[in-house]
């Protein structure tokens, strides 16, 4: 892994903290009142969060890319 | 490829889907959970639930993801200092976190949603089954940390401490679940 490619992991981690953060303020002000409230949107964005995590923090697609090709090797 | 080379590459892949079977095992615990809280209640949320502590722990707790991959990120770079240090800031968030709730939360919802009511049951399992796997995260990462600090992981090979990240993220993940089922579905 060279150093530019983690800058730019650094870079990534951040800006999905940030998405995380903002989405977590708006499932807030929905919940208490201050947005139309409504239970899908938060499952939505509840969904949305967990991707987020599962895809950039814990490298799900990176584990099943290895998968793939160690299959094909 | 070299053998070695295979051998280690598909060493790393194996682990790592023994990982992701590990924490799909995991999950279903909180699926179960989860699921019993619509089953048992709905909708419904006691009026009283802290909304400010709730937004407050899980701001903890988000943090303490965005330090953790810092951590990886660090090794992997061989930043051994960035790595601790990100690591410590990680520790210290998860103690945090596991206070707040422990000795905060659960002596005020003791009090609008006692065990002995449906909610309270459904509140105190499941923040109590998250609590525990904070812990466990917790006990992990200290023990990550003291192996980095005797000189543990390289950039080449770290694959302790990155286990030990993506098991703090899914703590992270089942709270990003847990906080708007518990605290914020509702009428």
């Amino acid at each position: 892994m060279t150093t530019e490619n983690n800058t730019n992991l650094l870079k990534r981690g951040a800006y999905v903290f940030l998405s995380l953060a903002v989405l977590t303020i708006l499932e807030f002000f929905i919940a208490t009142g201050r947005v139309a409230a409504s239970i899908p949107l938060m499952a939505l964005i509840m969904i949305g969060k967990a991707a987020l995590v599962v895809q950039y923090y814990m490298h799900l697609g990176k584990t099943l890319q290895m998968d793939a090709a160690e299959a094909h090797e | 490829m070299s053998t070695l080379a295979h051998d280690s590459k598909y060493q790393l892949v194996t682990r790592r889907l023994g990982l992701w079977l590990f924490i799909l095992s995991e999950s279903m615990i909180f699926i179960a959970l989860l699921f019993t809280r619509f089953l048992m209640q709905g909708v419904y949320r006691p009026e009283e639930l802290n909304q400010t502590l709730g937004l407050g722990i899980t701001t903890i707790l988000l943090i303490s993801s965005f330090t953790a991959n810092r951590a990886e990120v660090r090794i992997a770079q061989g930043d051994r200092t960035g790595f601790l240090r990100n690591l410590a800031i990680t520790i210290i968030l998860g103690l945090v976190f596991l206070v707040v709730v422990v000795a905060v939360e659960w002596p005020e919802a003791l009090h609008f949603a006692p065990p002995s009511t449906g909610y309270g049951t459904l509140f105190f399992a499941i923040t109590g089954m998250h609590a525990f796997h904070v812990l466990t995260g917790l006990i992990i990462l200290i023990i990550i940390f003291f192996q980095g600090k005797r000189g543990q992981y390289s950039p080449e090979d770290h694959w302790g401490a990155e286990s030990g990240v993506v098991y703090w993220h899914f703590v992270d993940v089942v709270w990003i679940f847990v906080y708007p089922i518990l605290y914020l579905f509702g009428p």
